[in-house]
């Protein structure tokens, strides 16, 4: 029973697993007909070559349609189709269109005729209904001949344009055909740094280049195509061209230019009659220049002008002389006044032409009135004399006023209208407008702010309250850090006259005395009814003649000893009592010098404190109120 | 065998022989295959999927370009600014255009990894023509003289030659396009970022400049009563 069991579960596993490997390998081979490739992530396109030739035959598609779309993120889009169009589809376009333009036929019928067909040659209604075959297939071949030129001038410039062209795209300046220029880009930088940005000549066209460059691909008219145009042998052989408007395209160093003839052609004979068939020399001739005309109109500019110039001589001696009595001469020509002098600057009926010369060399800064005469010549001085009164001085501007004087207003208005003087005046002025803003033109304004608030002293100043007094804050670092201060009422200190008390000038000398034994003091001399004696002389004959007989020498010295003694005893005392009653005077003396100095420092404190309340009541209060500067 | 052992032992069935049939599939197939590989054996069939598939890869790493240039942080982030370069895994010694392919991925947006990119399905295109070279379109026959069966056969081989060395100078071009507009497009990008900040620079010194405007009114000269 057990083995019936395990029978069935092994064929069942099995018979699952298969039913489930059929499901694995069918699910497999879908996902590899998904993906068929392992790195293939491209997506077929259906007809690329129908979607390629939408927008390739378009005429707008070029560089700025691929990298200038509307949307920028589909900037660069079918880059690969452009590129592909540009080597492979452009040149056979265009050498078709115009190998069909040149022959007078449509591209298909032209596509047709290069691929061989006689019969839609012989179609057309411009070709010669007698036309041979052999005639038709050269004309084929011409046309054939033609396109492949053409078609070569087009790869060529097609390739170039591929190869050169993505290379200088993003960096030539021009905006339009890529969206964006690296070029551009550096400008408006330069711009935002300096304001001006210095003009790129890249992408601009070459400065010397002719106005319409010269297109390789042109129809080269002086080949004698298939061209069912009227125009007459002398222009094909020349180069030009007819215009329906009746001109004249003449070659101008491989250009054209347009005459026009003024004519309307109204038939094929009036056009060719209207027409200007140029000279073909033979060869290169130089023109003789002595004979030409424009030699000739400068002789006859020259003769002219020395047939004026004799006029005038003879009129500036004619009239100066009848006006002021021979005084004017031809010295008014030198003065470099530039008028008119023929005519005495008033008088213009006599001729219509006005020679108008510059002044002389180095006479720029004097006064210059075409048409009037110089102001320090003789002949101004005889024209005040003839009329103008009021022109008495040097100045020609008081001429206006005299005008009415005796002179025609007319002429003077024709001869001496206005004066100018002209002065020229360089000035130079920074480039820096308020309205434009760069980095350059900032910093150099901030620059030139800064220099100047620094080239002043930045020392900061306050209101002054005292007279003299600083205006600079004393705590500010001025150089000179001056602090003066004033007081209203000064107050006067007493004198340094201070006696100095305290010594004893009698024990002063003594002591000086026995210290330094003065010279000759031993010879001091007392004065007595006799005269002056020394003193020790005066004491020895004192006792001599007070001494009793009987005293011995001896005797008398010890008398004399004693007597000196005596007397140095009561002279000690005389000087001690002198010092005592000295001293008390000099105390008192003492006393009252301090005392009164006592009294004058009193005085002074009290001045002091009085100075100080008025300069708090007065000066510091009006300084505390005094408003702030804004 | 209960229901749910029958649906366990069948679904881990399927999905075992899914793995070993697809992955060896994947192991053993060809490693870059295009659809215009298959689109033959009409030369005409084989161009235009050619071409198409080429439009394509290069308008999808224009566009991943344009993404990549135009993203904020493409500056300042390594990894993206990497999509620029090569990988430096690739070994042009040993590595072959289908492996410096893979190792490029589809990401990499170097004018290295484009163009080896686009040369191989160049090389792959090359020898899919060579493969219809000399074919005769079979579908033809009985329909138009067999002359102009051949005839066709010989056309097809000229266009073939013609279409192989054109289609060379295309890719070149286009890859030189290319390369320059992955250049200067995000030169072009860092120069706007350069100038919006000159521009708020300039702006910031404007108003440096009004308060310096100030200076000499304020320092010059400047009187007050607040001071010693």
């Amino acid at each position: 029973m057990k083995k019936q069991i395990k029978k069935t579960s092994a064929k069942g596993f099995f018979y699952y697993s298969f039913v489930g490997m059929v499901f694995g390998v069918l699910a497999a081979l879908g996902l590899i007909w998904q993906n068929p490739g392992y790195d293939n992530k491209a997506v077929a396109y259906e007809s690329w070559w129908n979607n390629f030739l939408a927008s390739a035959d378009r005429d707008s598609f070029d560089w700025r349609d691929v990298f200038n779309p509307f949307g920028t993120s589909e900037r660069g889009g079918d880059l690969y189709n452009l590129i592909y169009k540009k080597l492979n589809r452009s040149a056979e376009k265009s050498a078709l269109k115009d190998t069909a333009n040149n022959f007078g036929l449509n591209t298909q019928e032209a596509t047709a005729i290069l691929d061989g067909s006689v019969s839609v040659l012989l179609n057309q209604r411009n070709v010669d209904t007698n036309t041979s075959q052999g005639e038709a297939v050269k004309i084929i071949a011409d046309l054939q001949s033609n396109y492949a030129d053409l078609y070569d001038l087009y790869q060529i410039q097609q390739e170039i344009d591929v190869t050169v062209a993505n290379s200088e795209l993003f960096a030539n300046g021009d905006l339009s055909d890529s969206g964006f220029d690296l070029v551009y880009d550096l400008s408006k930088i330069e711009e935002i740094l300096f304001v001006e940005s210095t003009d790129s000549t890249l992408g601009q066209d070459f400065k010397g280049a002719y106005d319409s460059p010269y297109n390789p691909v042109d129809p080269l008219v002086q080949d004698d195509f298939y061209v069912d145009s009227p125009a007459p042998d002398g222009l094909l052989e020349t180069g030009g061209i007819t215009t329906p408007g009746g001109a004249v395209e003449v070659p101008d160093d491989g250009f054209f230019e347009t005459v026009e003839t003024g004519l309307t052609a109204e038939s094929e004979d009036e056009i060719r009659a209207a027409e200007t068939v140029p000279e073909v020399l033979p060869s290169d001739v130089c023109a003789d220049l002595t004979a030409s005309t424009f030699t000739a109109a400068l002789d006859s500019f020259g003769e002219q002008n020395a047939a004026l110039d004799s006029n005038d001589a003879g009129g500036d001696g004619a009239v100066a002389g009848d006006e002021a009595g021979g005084s004017g001469s031809d010295d008014a020509d030198d003065d470099g006044d530039g008028g008119d002098d023929g005519d005495d600057g008033f008088d213009n009926s006599g001729s219509d032409l006005v020679l108008v010369k510059p002044a002389a060399k180095g006479d720029w800064l004097k006064v210059w009135c075409p048409g009037m005469p110089d102001p320090s010549s003789p002949l101004f001085a005889g024209v005040a004399a003839a009329g103008l009164k009021s022109v008495s001085g040097a100045n020609p501007t008081l001429a206006f006023t005299g005008a009415s004087a005796g002179v025609s207003t007319g002429a003077f208005a024709a001869k001496a209208s206005v004066c100018f003087n002209v002065e020229l005046i360089k000035k130079r002025v920074s480039s820096y407008q308020p309205g434009d803003s760069c980095i350059a033109c900032e910093v150099a304004q901030i620059n030139e702010l800064l220099n100047k608030t620094i080239s002043h002293s930045l020392v900061p100043s306050k209101v002054s309250g005292n007279l003299l007094e600083s205006t600079k804050y004393k705590s500010a670092g001025a150089l000179l850090n001056f602090q003066f201060v004033t007081i209203w009422n000064p107050v006067p200190t007493p004198s340094n006259d201070e006696a100095i008390f305290g010594n004893n000038v009698f024990e002063e000398w003594n002591k000086f005395a026995d210290r330094y034994q003065p010279l000759l003091i031993g010879d001091l001399q007392y004065e007595t009814s006799d005269g002056p004696t020394q003193s020790d002389n005066y004491l020895l004959e004192l006792e001599t003649l007070s001494a009793p007989d009987n005293l011995g020498q001896a005797d008398l010295f010890k008398r004399l000893q004693k007597t000196r003694d005596k007397y140095k005893a009561k002279a000690a005392f005389d000087v001690e009592q002198f010092d005592l009653g000295n001293d008390l005077t000099n105390q008192l003396t003492y006393s009252q010098e301090v005392l009164k100095e006592v009294k004058q420092m009193n005085a002074l404190f009290k001045n002091f404190r009085g100075t100080f309340d008025k300069i708090n009541t007065e000066a510091l209060d009006y300084i505390v109120n005094k408003p702030n500067l804004d | 065998m209960k229901i749910y052992n029958k649906i366990f032992v069948s679904l881990g069935s399927s999905l075992i022989t899914l793995m070993l049939v697809f992955g060896g599939y994947s192991i053993y197939a060809e490693d870059n295959y295009y659809d215009f590989q298959s689109s033959g054996p009409n030369f005409y069939d084989v161009f235009d999927a050619y071409n198409g598939e080429m439009n394509a890869l290069f308008n999808d790493k224009i566009s991943q370009l344009n993404e990549l240039v135009e993203a904020d942080d493409f500056y300042s982030n390594p990894e993206k600014r990497a999509k620029f370069l090569p990988p430096s895994s690739i070994d042009p010694t040993k590595d072959d255009t289908a492996t410096i392919v893979q190792k490029c991925g589809q990401d990499n947006l170097s004018t290295y990894c484009v163009s080896i990119e686009a040369l191989e399905r160049y090389v792959v295109y090359v020898k899919t023509l060579q493969n219809i070279r000399g074919q005769i379109d079979t579908s033809l026959i009985g329909l138009i003289p067999l002359i102009n069966v051949l005839d066709n056969s010989a056309k097809n081989d000229e266009k073939i030659d013609e279409e192989i060395a054109k289609a060379k100078v295309v890719m070149e071009a286009t890859v030189a396009a290319y390369n320059e507009y992955r250049l200067a497009y995000p030169v072009h990008k860092k120069y706007q970022l350069i100038a919006t900040d000159l521009i708020k620079y300039k702006l910031a010194l404007k108003d440096i400049r009004k308060q310096v405007t100030q200076f000499p009114i304020e320092f010059i000269d400047a009187t007050s009563s607040q001071v010693p």
